[in-house]
Formats: C-alpha cells, sequence, structure tokens
C-alpha cells in the first residue's frame, strides 16, 4: 500500500512540468503565428470543459453504492493512516487527538449509513428522479493524509479547494508566473546569443529548461531569484493538481470502487515552513494564521510576477522594434517605439478619458471600462488575494464639540467577531463589525481643530466588503480557556458593508453573503484540538475572462496580453484551470465534511443541524472561521 | 495610608497682554443685561468679557472676568444683573460679581468638563450639567451668600442620567428641567422634588440646545442630526420636527410667547421658525462660522450671535409679522436669500494662536494665529519677544534651526487659543535642562550652568512671602538672579490631566491667602526649588570612549572605557580627559602612527589646549570642541544605546 501511495504522488507531481516544458518548448516557435491567428479566431471555440466533461462523466451508477463506496474507502482508511503514522517518527500525541476525532465521528458514519439504505439522506433536497431514479456520477473525491498535527492545515487546504474561483485565480497566477519566468529566461537568451559574448551562447546551448536554469541565465537581471514564497505558492497549486489527478484516475480507472488515496501534503508543508518558521515542528496550529499566511504569499507572489511582468513587458516592447537591430543607427524610425506609442495612447486617453490601471503602450483598440476591468484581471500578478480577501475598514472619528470628522480607511483581510455573553440579534455579525464607541471620561479625543481633548464618538464601518469573507469568531479572548457557547451561524447573511447599511431598512441591500464553507474546532484549548472543514461543493457558473471568447487574451487583452499569451499554454482555450486543479464541478452541490482522510459528503440538514444551537449529532465542535461568499441581489 | 494617592500637581503658566481686550477663541456664551446695556461674553480663552452695547459706542470693552483655566461653556446672569454663574471646561461651576466682575466662590463638585447651565428666574435656582452626566442644582442665594468661613453649600442632584450632557433647560419657574446629551434623548425633571418625569425619544444625535416654555408645557430642542422638535410635555411626545438647517443645531432660543424660535448651528446660518407652521421661517443672516449661541437684544428686535469664531454679531430680526409663506419665497431657500447682509454691531475678537513650534534651545516658541500672524515667544522670561507678522512659518522656524539638544522641559497647549505652557510634571522633566548661562544670554561670565525649569519656578514664585525665604546672612532671596516674569501671568496649579486647584498671577503671590493657599498646593520639589533654592539634579549621560580606528596606539586599548558625564558638558571637556588621562600627560609621540590627516579646527597657537592634541570623533564625524554631549547624542550618534566616542590624537 505504501508503495503505491508514494508513485502515484510522484506520477502527479510530473504531469504539470511535463505540460508546462511542452508549452515552452513551443512558445518560441509559435508566437508568430498566434499573433495572426488569434484575431481569427473568435468565439466559436466552445469552451471544452464541459464538452470535456461529458466524455470524462463518469458511468451513472446508483447512489446507493458510491456512498457505500466512499464511506467503505473512509473506513478501510482508517487504519492505513493510523499504521502510516505509526510509522513516522512525527507521531506523537497527535494519533490521540486522531482517534479522539474518529470516535467523535463514528456516531456520524453510522448515521450516515442508516440514512444511505433509505437513501435520502444526501437527496434531502434533490429532484425525486435523481433521488429515487439511482442514477448518480460517480463523484470520487480526493482526501489529505494528516502528517502529524496537520488537520490545521488540511482543515484549510479543503476549504481553500471549494473556495469559489479561489482555485482558479491560483491556477492562472501560478501559469502566468511559469509563463513570464520562461518569457525572461528566452529573452535573457536571445540576447546574450545576438549579443557580444560568446559565454552566452554557450550558456543557452545548455537548453536546460528547468526553471532554475533560467534563473541562473538571469541572474544580473536581480531579484528574480524563486522565492520561497514563490515557490511555497507553486506547491500550494501543485497539492490541488495532485488532488485532482487523483480523482481523475479513479473516473478513469475500469474498477469502479476506486478511490482516491489520501494525498500528503507533505511538499507544500516543507515549502510553507521554509517561508514560515511558525509551521516548524508537529505542533498544532492556528488554521486562521495559516489561512492568514497561505494568503500572504500569494499576495507576496502576485507582487512578485506583477513587478516581472512589467520587466518583461520592457523587454517586449524593446523587441518590437527588432532584436537585430543595431542601436542608435537608424533611430526612431517612424517605427511604433514606445516613446512614439505612449504619446498616441496618452491622447487618446485625453479623449476617452477612460480610468485604466493598465499603462500598455501598444494598446491598439480602445478598451471600454469593462475591458479595463477584465484586463486587469487577466494581468499577471494581479492581485486577487486583494480584492477577494480584502474589505476596506474605515474609522470614523467626530468630535462632539465642533462635529468636524476625521476619517482613515484601511484594507482588512477578516473580521473577527466576538462571542459574547449575551445573545446576539437578528444580524449578529454586522452588530459586532460595525462599532460605534464614545471617547469620554479619562479617554478623550484630542482634537486638531479644538486643539484640546474633548469627547468623541468612533465608528467603525466597512465601505467594501471582500467576495469572500471571512469571519473568525474570537473564542480565545483573553486566556486559554475557550469560550464554547453557541453562537449562530447564518447560512444567509445580508451585507453590511456601507452602501448595503446606510440603505433605508425598507430597501433591501445590494448584496448579500452566502456561508460556503466552516472549520471547526474541537476541543477546549487553542493549543490543542482538532480541526474539521466543512465546504460546499458546488461549481460555480464562473466563466473566465480568457476562455469564452475563442483565446480571450486576443480579443480582450491588451496586445501585451497577447504578446505574453498568445501561443495557447493549454490548448484550445485560454483558461485550462477546469482541467488543472479546480474540482470537477458537481451536478447538485453539496456539503462535504472533510476531516482529514475522511471526506464524505453530507446533507444540507445535518450540516445545518451540525450548526444548530443543540445538535442532534452531540458534538463538541464549534465553528472557528466562517466562509461567506458576495452574491449580487437581483 | 488610607487616603486615596494624591495626583501630580502640575505647574502651568500663561504668556498673555496684561490686558486681553478681545477674545481670543470661539464665544459660547452670551448674556445681556437689560438694564444696564451689557453684554457678557464667555469666552473659550478662559475669559468672560462685559461688553457695553449702547448705540454710538466706539469701543465697547468694560472689563474682562478672569478666574477660569480652560473654556467658559455657558453663563447665567441672575439676580437681576448682580451677579453671574459660569461653567467652564477647567470642571468648575464660578459665582461672579457680575458689575465688579471679580470671582466670588468655585463650585468643585464636577469631575468633568461642565457643558451647561440653565436658569430658573423666578426661583433663581440654577442648574449645571456636563460630562461627568451629574445635574447639580444650586440656589443662587445661597451660592452669593459663600465667604471664606462659611463655604458648604448643600446641592440637589438629579440622578438616572446616562451620558455626557450637551444642554439643560429649565422653565422660569423652576417646574420643569430638561436635558439633552449624548443618550439621544430628552430626560426631564421636577426639580421640586428632583423626580424624574419623562424621557422623550426621537432625536438620533447629540442634543445641543433646549428651551423649556414658561409654563413647562412645551419644549424645543436642537440637534446634531440637524432637526429642531418640538415637544408636548404634557402629552409626552413630539409634536413636529422642522428641518430648516442643513447641518447640526446648537444654539436655540425662543419667543417669550414661545410662537417662534431662532436657531443656529454648524451651517453658521441664523434661522427663525413659526414652531406652529414650520413652513414659516426665514433665514436672518449667515455667519462666518458654526454658530454657539445666540441673545435677544433689551428690544428683542435684534440678536446677538456667537460663533466659534472671536467675533461677537448684532443682527437684525426680521419683524415677525412678515413671517409667511407669501413674502418668503420657499423656493428661493438658499444663502442667497437672507434678511440681513450687514450686522447691527460688531464686536471684532482678536484671532487664535493656532500653530507653534519649540525651537532646538527649548526656550522660543514660534506661533502662527488664525490671522496667519508669526510671533516669537521666549517661554523662559514667559514673554512675546517679536511680532514677526504675516511672514512664512515654516521660513522663520527653519532660519531659527540651531544644532543644540536641550531636554524636553515644559509642553505647549493652545486650547484656549492663548500660549500656556505646562511645566514638566515632576523634578526629572521639569529640571532636565542644563544650560550654559553665557549661552542663554543670561550672563557673561563663563562656565555657569544653569537650569531652565528651575529657573522659571524661582522667577514664578519670586514674589511669594514663604517663611523658609531667608538665607544664612538674613537677607532675603527673591527669585533668580537673572530674570523675572511679568506680574499679571496667570499661574496655574492643577492636577495632572484634569481639574484645576488654583491660579493666581504671578504678583498675587505675595499676599497672606495666597501664601496660605500656595502652600497647601505647591509641589514639595517645587517648593524646594524655587524657595529653598535646592540645586536640581544633573542629568548623567553614559558613553564609551575608544581610540579612533586610524590611530593605532602602541599599548592598543582594545578595552572600552565605559564613562559618564553630565549631558551638557562639552567636547572639549572630554578631550581634555583624553589628554590627561588616557595619553598621559601630553606624551602623544608615537601615538599617532600614521593618519596625519589635518583636522577641520586646526589652531596655529600652540597654547596646549586640549583641542590641539586630541580630536574627538563621533561616527566618523569630527566634533566641535563647543558642542555638548547630549548635542552629539542628538544629531550625531542618533541612538539612546550603545553611545560611542573616538578620539584621534593630533601630531603636535
Amino acid at each position: 500500500m505504501p508503495f503505491n501511495f508514494v508513485t502515484e504522488t510522484k506520477k502527479g507531481v510530473d504531469k504539470p512540468r511535463f505540460s508546462l516544458s511542452l508549452n515552452r518548448n513551443n512558445a518560441p516557435h509559435l508566437s508568430n503565428e498566434n499573433k495572426k491567428n488569434n484575431e481569427n479566431i473568435k468565439e466559436n471555440t466552445d469552451p471544452c470543459s464541459s464538452g470535456n466533461n461529458k466524455e470524462n462523466k463518469p458511468l451513472k451508477r446508483p447512489l446507493k453504492s458510491i456512498y457505500s463506496n466512499t464511506l467503505s474507502a473512509a473506513k478501510k482508511l482508517k487504519p492505513l493512516s493510523e499504521s502510516s503514522k505509526s510509522a513516522g517518527p512525527t507521531v506523537n500525541r497527535d494519533t490521540a487527538t486522531l482517534k479522539h476525532s474518529d470516535r467523535t465521528l463514528n456516531p456520524e458514519l453510522a448515521i450516515l449509513e442508516e440514512g444511505e439504505s433509505s437513501s435520502v439522506m444526501l437527496n434531502g433536497h434533490h429532484p425525486p428522479d435523481t433521488q429515487y431514479g439511482g442514477v448518480q456520477k460517480k463523484m470520487p473525491v480526493s482526501s489529505l493524509s494528516n502528517l502529524g498535527n496537520t488537520c490545521f492545515l488540511n482543515s484549510v487546504l479543503y476549504t481553500l479547494r471549494y473556495a469559489p474561483r479561489f482555485l482558479h485565480n491560483l491556477h492562472h497566477l501560478v501559469s502566468d508566473l511559469a509563463s513570464v519566468e520562461q518569457k525572461l529566461g528566452s529573452i535573457r537568451l536571445k540576447s546574450s546569443s545576438l549579443g557580444r559574448s560568446a559565454a552566452g551562447l554557450v550558456s543557452s546551448g545548455t537548453r536546460s529548461w528547468s526553471s532554475k536554469d533560467l534563473l541562473s541565465l538571469g541572474q544580473s537581471d536581480n531579484s528574480s531569484g524563486k522565492s520561497k514564497i514563490q515557490i511555497a505558492t507553486e506547491k500550494l497549486h501543485e497539492t490541488y493538481f495532485n488532488l485532482r489527478a487523483a480523482e481523475n484516475k479513479c473516473l478513469n480507472s475500469t474498477n469502479p470502487e476506486a478511490t482516491p488515496e489520501p494525498y500528503a501534503a507533505d511538499a507544500f508543508l516543507a515549502a510553507l515552513r521554509d517561508v514560515n518558521s511558525t509551521f516548524e515542528g508537529n505542533r498544532q496550529q492556528d488554521a486562521h494564521e495559516l489561512l492568514v499566511c497561505i494568503l500572504d504569499n500569494i499576495r507576496e507572489t502576485c507582487r512578485a510576477l506583477s513587478a516581472r511582468a512589467a520587466r518583461l513587458q520592457m523587454h517586449e516592447n524593446g523587441d518590437s522594434n527588432g532584436i537585430g537591430r543595431q542601436p542608435s543607427l537608424d533611430g526612431d524610425n517612424g517605427k511604433p517605439t514606445l516613446g512614439n506609442l505612449r504619446k498616441s495612447w496618452k491622447k487618446r486617453k485625453e479623449i476617452k478619458a477612460i480610468n485604466d490601471k493598465r499603462n500598455s503602450p501598444t494598446e491598439e483598440r480602445e478598451p471600454s471600462p469593462v475591458d479595463a476591468e477584465k484586463d486587469e484581471r487577466s494581468r499577471p500578478g494581479w492581485d486577487f488575494v486583494a480584492e477577494d480577501f480584502e474589505g476596506t475598514m474605515v474609522v470614523r472619528t467626530m468630535c462632539l464639540e465642533c462635529e468636524a470628522v476625521t476619517q482613515k480607511a484601511q484594507a482588512v483581510c477578516e473580521l473577527c467577531v466576538p462571542v459574547g455573553e449575551e445573545e446576539p440579534g437578528a444580524e449578529p455579525f454586522r452588530a459586532a463589525c460595525l462599532s460605534t464607541e464614545y471617547l469620554r471620561d479619562q479617554n478623550k479625543y484630542w482634537c486638531e481643530r479644538c486643539l484640546r481633548y474633548n469627547e468623541a464618538r468612533r465608528s467603525v464601518t466597512y465601505s467594501r466588503l471582500p467576495r469572500l469573507l471571512v469571519l473568525q469568531l474570537k473564542r480565545f479572548s483573553g486566556g486559554m480557556e475557550k469560550i464554547t457557547r453557541h453562537a449562530p451561524t447564518p447560512l444567509l447573511m445580508p451585507c453590511f458593508c456601507e452602501p448595503c447599511a446606510s440603505r433605508p431598512p425598507e430597501r433591501a441591500p445590494q448584496h448579500r453573503y452566502i456561508l460556503w464553507a466552516v472549520i471547526m474546532h474541537l476541543g477546549q484549548t487553542l493549543t490543542g484540538g482538532h480541526y474539521v472543514a466543512y465546504a460546499r461543493d458546488s461549481s460555480c457558473d464562473f466563466k473566465c475572462s480568457r476562455e469564452g471568447s475563442g483565446d480571450a487574451t486576443t480579443t480582450s487583452s491588451s496586445s501585451f496580453m497577447r504578446t505574453l499569451f498568445n501561443r495557447p499554454r493549454h490548448p484550445p482555450t485560454g483558461c485550462a484551470a477546469k482541467e488543472c486543479c479546480v474540482p470537477r464541478p458537481r451536478t447538485e452541490p453539496c456539503w462535504l465534511a472533510c476531516d482529514d482522510e475522511l471526506v464524505k459528503p453530507i446533507s444540507n440538514e445535518e450540516f445545518e443541524d451540525l450548526l444548530s444551537a443543540e445538535p442532534k449529532m452531540r458534538s463538541a465542535a464549534t465553528p472557528y472561521l466562517l466562509f461567506y461568499v458576495k452574491s449580487e441581489v437581483g | 495610608m488610607g487616603t486615596t494617592m494624591r495626583k501630580k500637581t502640575q505647574v502651568s503658566f500663561v504668556i498673555r497682554d496684561e490686558e486681553e481686550r478681545k477674545h481670543k477663541n470661539g464665544v459660547s456664551s452670551l448674556q445681556l443685561d437689560p438694564v444696564q446695556g451689557r453684554l457678557y461674553s464667555a469666552g473659550r480663552d478662559g475669559i468672560i468679557r462685559v461688553w457695553n452695547t449702547a448705540t454710538g459706542v466706539q469701543d465697547r470693552y468694560i472689563q474682562s472676568m478672569e478666574h477660569h483655566t480652560d473654556w467658559v461653556n455657558d453663563i447665567v446672569l441672575c439676580c437681576g444683573g448682580k451677579n453671574l454663574i459660569s461653567a467652564s471646561s477647567d470642571t468648575t461651576v464660578k459665582v461672579w460679581n457680575a458689575p465688579k466682575g471679580f470671582c466670588m466662590s468655585t463650585l468643585r463638585t464636577h469631575k468633568d468638563y461642565v457643558r451647561t447651565l440653565a436658569y430658573a428666574k423666578d426661583k433663581e435656582q440654577v442648574a449645571s450639567a456636563g460630562l461627568d452626566r451629574a445635574i447639580f442644582l444650586w440656589d443662587v442665594n445661597t451660592l452669593t451668600a459663600l465667604t471664606a468661613s462659611n463655604n458648604t453649600v448643600t446641592t440637589s442632584s438629579l440622578v438616572g442620567n446616562k451620558e455626557s450632557i450637551y444642554s439643560l433647560a429649565m422653565n422660569p419657574p423652576g417646574t420643569v428641567l430638561v436635558s439633552g446629551s449624548t443618550e439621544k434623548v430628552l430626560r426631564v425633571w421636577d426639580p421640586r422634588n428632583c423626580s424624574r418625569l419623562m424621557k422623550l425619544k426621537g432625536h438620533c444625535d447629540n442634543v445641543k440646545a433646549l428651551v423649556v416654555s414658561r409654563d413647562g408645557t412645551q419644549c424645543v430642542s436642537g440637534s446634531s442630526d440637524g432637526t429642531i422638535k418640538l415637544w408636548s410635555v404634557s402629552q409626552q411626545r413630539c409634536v413636529s420636527t422642522i428641518r430648516v438647517h442643513s447641518e447640526a443645531v446648537w444654539a436655540l432660543i425662543a419667543t417669550d410667547t414661545f410662537s417662534h424660535v431662532i436657531s443656529g448651528g454648524r451651517d453658521r446660518l441664523v434661522i427663525i421658525t413659526e414652531l406652529r407652521n414650520p413652513e414659516n421661517f426665514m433665514i436672518v443672516c449667515e455667519e462666518t462660522s458654526p454658530i454657539l449661541k445666540l441673545c435677544f437684544t433689551a428690544d428683542q428686535q435684534g440678536i446677538w450671535v456667537s460663533t466659534s469664531d472671536s467675533d461677537v454679531r448684532c443682527w437684525k430680526l426680521p419683524p415677525l409679522s412678515t413671517l409667511t409663506s407669501e413674502t418668503y419665497d420657499q423656493n428661493s431657500y438658499n444663502t442667497n436669500n437672507v434678511y440681513q447682509r450687514m450686522p447691527l454691531h460688531n464686536i471684532p475678537g482678536g484671532p487664535a494662536i493656532r500653530h507653534f513650534t519649540v525651537l532646538n534651545d527649548k526656550r522660543h516658541v514660534i506661533t502662527k494665529d488664525s490671522a496667519n500672524n508669526i510671533a516669537l515667544f521666549d517661554v523662559l522670561k514667559a514673554c512675546k519677544l517679536e511680532d514677526l507678522g504675516q511672514v512664512d512659518y515654516e521660513e522663520e522656524v527653519k532660519k531659527r534651526f540651531k544644532m543644540v539638544y536641550v531636554p524636553n522641559w515644559f509642553n505647549v497647549d493652545l486650547k484656549t487659543g492663548m500660549l500656556t505652557i505646562h511645566l514638566g510634571q515632576d523634578e526629572t522633566d521639569c529640571l532636565s535642562a542644563w544650560v550654559s548661562a553665557k549661552e542663554a544670554g543670561l550672563t557673561i561670565e563663563n562656565d555657569q550652568k544653569v537650569n531652565f525649569g528651575a529657573l522659571l519656578l524661582q522667577a514664578l514664585l519670586e514674589h511669594w512671602n514663604h517663611r523658609n525665604r531667608v538665607n544664612e546672612a538674613g537677607q532675603r532671596v527673591v527669585g533668580n538672579n537673572y530674570f523675572s516674569v511679568p506680574l499679571h501671568t496667570p499661574l496655574i496649579f492643577s492636577e495632572v490631566g484634569g481639574r484645576t486647584l488654583y491660579r493666581l498671577q504671578v504678583g498675587d503671590a505675595g499676599g497672606e491667602t495666597e501664601g496660605n493657599l500656595l502652600g497647601e498646593t505647591v509641589p514639595s520639589w517645587v517648593e524646594d526649588v524655587a524657595i529653598e533654592l535646592a540645586a536640581p539634579k544633573l542629568n548623567k549621560l553614559p558613553f564609551y570612549l575608544l581610540p579612533h580606528s586610524s590611530c593605532q596606539s602602541k599599548q592598543d586599548r582594545q578595552k572600552k572605557d565605559r564613562l559618564v558625564a553630565n549631558d551638557f558638558i562639552q567636547c572639549r571637556k572630554i578631550a581634555e580627559h583624553v589628554v590627561e588621562k588616557i595619553v598621559g600627560g601630553g606624551d602623544v609621540n608615537g601615538a599617532s602612527a600614521g593618519s596625519g590627516k589635518g583636522s577641520a579646527n586646526e589652531d596655529s597657537g600652540n597654547d596646549g589646549s586640549p583641542e590641539e592634541k586630541v580630536e574627538l570623533l563621533c561616527c566618523d564625524q569630527v566634533l566641535d570642541p563647543n558642542m555638548d554631549l547630549r548635542t552629539v547624542r542628538h544629531f550625531i550618534w542618533k541612538s539612546n544605546v550603545e553611545f560611542t566616542l573616538h578620539y584621534r590624537i593630533l601630531k603636535q
């Protein structure tokens, strides 16, 4: 068994490397052709995902069997994981936790099995035909093995796997990174081969495409060194790729009972530890801290990519004048040079007064604002963490004497909600997040207008809330003792960002938030216990700007994007995320209970029961991190 | 020690003219004595001023009533103009002899800023309330009868209020009292038995202005939510909401018959509105700053308006009968459509100091006022040195930069619009600034060190008739030997960050009562310095002294010499130390191997001064022998740890 396990992971790792390197090799040859082709290709190319899906669709099998299948698999896995643990050096107290968690979960299993026999459990919300029709797609779900106190890691990895659009964005980040790096590498090669030094030719002759070699070539170009942070981001993507690959393997397997082996995210963990020593050793960690760290890593990677892409852009502009051009001989000659184009671009900009953040000198068509936004999003290094996870908190302070208001805005990543003593009202998080306090008595406010200490009123609001809202329930305020009291977790909540909150009560808010994941914590202290993630697996109907309109990069992106991505990186669409790391879409959205090696679908009712004040299935687990996704109303 | 720890006492003083005839800051409150034709104005500069309102008078200033040490927030004229009660952010309520303008007594029951007063004329009762949430009810006749011996007064307090009170009103018979607070509700009491009557809910922000009708059945409130509400106290409900202002309403006044209300606030407009038909309103005038208080003229044909600016103006009111929708076009409600463009009278105020910069010598302060006038002050002598006029502030500050470092020994406070100096709260802070008397321009003798804080305390308390004020030779010791401060300088003792304990003018300290009160208030460390002339402690500065890398001495002293010296000693002294102790009696030959680089201050004279034998360096910068140690640390070393100097022996 263990051998098998290892080889499988290896395969998984190899796969993306292969495809990427293939891509790189092709790139220089394809680039010219594609420039022409891309203009012709329009929306004909159907995003293959749906078509492929049909082909890949497993045999339709009765619902019951799948479930008994996963369950039996889960059961089978248990001894495996435990044995593999005890073999490793990092077992220690974690086994105890694990056993504990298993114990708590066992009753659930039993209930589920009973439910299975009546075959209503999962499909309480399903249309009757699927419920009784006995046709259900095979839906293997990959799981993560516990590497020794890594439930904090697994719970976050599971959550992010099902985070709406997160993997998609991560995929583009990583593939853009590879692409830009490769491009930069080839430029270095070119310039060195065209340049005067023979050494450049020698080094380019090696023809090695590993990113490390590219780096060593470009070392003179400073800061292009692959940082630990960047490696961690790539390993994160790789983890998700492998999870997906394992599922694919089961789908393609002739054995209908095939289920993915639990995957060990040790590569990512190692990369993470390289970045942040907090996660070293096999201690228990705060899942929230990990989430923050992962998001920081991605943000950093985005920044690095952005900087590199800008550098590449400069090279590209130089290239457009002809690399072989004799420097300073024929001057500009009316050719579109950087300077000329920038001027004309500026002119157009003045006329149209379009607010476009990009400064793309080789722009040929005027972008519409929508395009501009689209372009921004498909720009390599676009910081999607900022858009998806960051809100803007606005703190306003009003002196009660002169009533002048000073205002400070700052980005906030997650909102902390105290679990108070008193029963919260209808909108518990709104009240906790939007606060008003008076600065008075010994804590007066120094007013810059009155030039003295006066009473003041300070309010906290959010001018913008992120697309993916993370709420951290402050269960560990002060001492280590956990506040275990129940805090209601609404499945749906009205938005309380400023535009929504300031609306008169009779008008519905513009957006609302839908719960898509919960990380629960079991145990009495922050330092000990167990994490379990519950995530909603639903295929979101999100259309990537890089797909849909054929090779989207041609029509909607700047020509810079074109020069960057004018070759099909993952032919035939511009967006291959759905084929790479994003979980296979489910026909019916469903909640997944993810507890290390054990991932199983649960019904809405079961999930709601877990969140209720007095769950039927008694559990010591309390929601710790709540994940909501924004949805526009109307 | 059963009693609570006494708070630290802060010594402060104000640098100002002897007579300040103009308000230097906003004017919070106004009261008119219709019989005498005198207008009382309560200034945020801490001074209540009295003005002659008679027509045709050129100079309206009559006198100042000075005793508060912070903003005066409200005043009430009572007993037919005989007495004035004032409420201040110095947490006190004061009772004044209004015609003569002196303070009769000070009530210290409030624990926070006293924000508002209410007056029941028929009963001569005054209520005070503020940010400590308390409301006290005072019998004015008891207050005015207080003497030094008979100084206890009983007060009724109205309890139940939960938040800071910003407004208060009583009807003349004293049957109803209403309070407005950040609680956003009006609370109504019966002052006769101090019982709570009701809460009136409706406003959605602080309530800053209140008026009660004579019979106590109606009430008008003005709120920071921008609305004016007419309430029926008898029916316990809001009758109407008047929305004539675009911003917070801060001032209200009603006609005797309660037919009209005149309001002002943050939008700088004075608006008159018919209470029963709020669509009949008119903008009386537009002021230059947010309006703080309104007060009728004696004939009720005009209105005195005070703002957060220092001017007080009188405006003509429109005849009440003209206030109909027909004569006043509602659709043209804008500031172009005001009744009066020019005030009837104007009592101009002066500019308030808004910005300051303490110069490096920690003695001079440059200020800029609200009229952009720049002035230079000498804190040590408590006086203004120069009016520089409307020049460039930054430029003047830059021009006066000196590369010296002197520790902070005072703070500057501009809350009153005048320059208030708070001395350091204890010995270590206040007495930290040692300087050369010569460099401070106090003497021509060399090498004498003086302490700024000590000198100033000695000058401030120069006139205090303290029993120990005699030296060994039996001579009276007076102040410091260098200078005096102006006699009118207000000297203030207060709890740190809080209540004023005692205020007097420097020149009045000689009186017996004053002497006794000073004895009770002055902290012992101040007394030691000012009266006993105890020498303040010197500040020691540790540092390391090492040979410079370019100077490989034979013995190669690798050991770090840790030395301690007074922070004001000059580098010359350290060079002396090097010559005497380290190099050893001028034996420098051989020690200065190599180097031989010319130093910045090479003197041709060979009189054996240490700076010719040794130069000191810090961070590879050669130091001026006249620079003192703390200046080197502050400007060159730029850190508080491991302060290290190097020496380099020069060729003979």
